[in-house]
């Protein structure tokens, strides 16, 4: 059930209160950005899909039904904002299997923790990239951003047991590919690249 | 069920995201298999590198910058939305404008080109009424029945709230006064205007 002080605040952003909607945008501006940052590892770009989903949400926000959760909707905007944007930019990319190394291990980060976390970070996330939108858009939901799956069902449109089927064939992928283990792109039901082990 | 199945689970089993069924299969698997206790292991080292990513360091002003466009541009949408609101109102007021003034013109055009039939106040039929040629049978005109008969009167038009009635009221004054103007010798009557309504002679066609 939504938080009645949101319900309060969305309901005063829809008689058109600039100030609640400012509010609004403060609340959630932090995750939306790196729900579309994990998406799309682009600073600008995340900064873009950011703004997009906000304007979105404010053209469309008086159409929205209080009793269901804004942050699954305005979520559920810049996820498919990111997808939409990484399938334009799929076309032609290829998989490099030599990016990714090894599983990650607390001597690799011991010597020079800052470092060695941030390479870490690069590595996930150069691993991240490689997944098909769809995947990635699941993995990152739930063991990034931490939301149950059943969040991710309303984020993503999708049953809970189609998320729990996408998690695990990302969970898959994610290792495989972090692991140097060869895969194949393929096409899935939906035409969207996949990757098979 | 053997590891291959089993390496299904593990997948959902490393985040907390299998049924409490699928769960005590794992545990039962991996408390005698140790090679699917290390992939289970593995995957869920694999989480917490990627919980690394969950949030960072962030560009100087970007929400500051976020803020801004959305602010412009929420701007610009209630500009473009009065301006909407403007020009439907604008578009409604021509509509309606239009509609009244093509009505009144349907109804004069119909008033004019009528050919009625006309009852007798006693409900026996007559016969057809025929308009003199270029005479106008609106608001107190003489006009002459296909019989030869006269009259003088007015004709209302279809009521605006009954259109399917399709009708013409002619209203007619039998009283005494009506008749002043009757010129009996050549057959010719006058009917005179009635003002009020309802009438108790009044005659539908």
């Amino acid at each position: 059930m939504p938080d009645p002080a949101e319900v309060d605040l969305i309901q005063r952003c829809q008689k058109g209160h600039e100030g609640a909607f400012r509010e609004l945008m403060e609340r959630y501006q932090r995750r939306t950005y790196w729900i579309a940052h994990n998406m799309l590892n682009n600073y600008d770009l995340a900064q873009d899909i950011s703004q997009e989903a906000f304007i979105r949400v404010f053209r469309n926000l008086r159409n929205f039904d209080v009793k269901k959760n804004f942050y699954t909707w305005l979520y559920q905007i810049v996820v498919n904002l990111c997808i939409d944007h990484l399938r334009k930019m799929s076309h032609g990319r290829t998989v490099d299997l030599d990016e990714v190394g090894g599983l990650p291990d607390d001597e690799k980060r011991n010597p020079h923790e800052e470092s060695g976390r941030a390479e870490l970070r690069g590595r996930v996330q150069k691993t991240l990239d490689r997944l098909p939108p769809k995947y990635k858009a699941v993995i990152m939901l739930r063991d990034i951003q931490g939301f149950s799956c059943e969040e991710i069902s309303e984020i993503v449109g999708c049953t809970n047991a189609t998320t729990r089927w996408r998690l695990h064939r990302a969970r898959k992928l994610f290792k495989a590919l972090w692991t140097g283990k060869r895969v194949e792109a393929a096409r899935d039901d939906d035409g969207d690249a996949d990757l098979l082990q | 069920m053997g590891c291959e199945d089993m390496k299904d689970l593990l997948a959902l089993e490393a985040g907390g995201d299998a049924q409490p069924d699928e769960r005590i299969a794992v545990e039962s698997h991996i408390a005698v298999c140790p090679e699917c206790a290390r992939e289970l292991t593995d995957y869920r080292q694999l989480r917490a590198a990627l919980a690394e990513l969950r949030e960072g360091a962030v560009p100087s002003r970007t929400f500051e910058r976020i803020r801004g466009q959305v602010g412009s541009a929420m701007k610009f949408t209630i500009v473009q939305r009065s301006t909407a609101s403007w020009f439907v109102r604008a578009a409604a007021v021509l509509v309606v404008g239009v509609s009244v003034g093509f009505s009144s013109a349907s109804i004069y055009r119909q008033v004019t080109q009528l050919r009625p039939a006309v009852e007798a106040e006693d409900g026996v039929a007559d016969q057809d009424l025929e308009m003199e040629k270029g005479a106008s049978n609106v608001s107190g005109r003489p006009y002459r029945t296909a019989a030869g008969a006269r009259g003088f009167g007015i004709i209302s038009p279809p009521s605006v709230l009954d259109p399917l009635r399709g009708g013409f009221t002619f209203r007619i004054d039998r009283t005494p006064e009506a008749k002043v103007n009757d010129s009996s010798k050549d057959g010719v009557y006058y009917l005179p205007r009635v003002e009020s309504f309802p009438d108790p002679h009044e005659v539908d066609f």
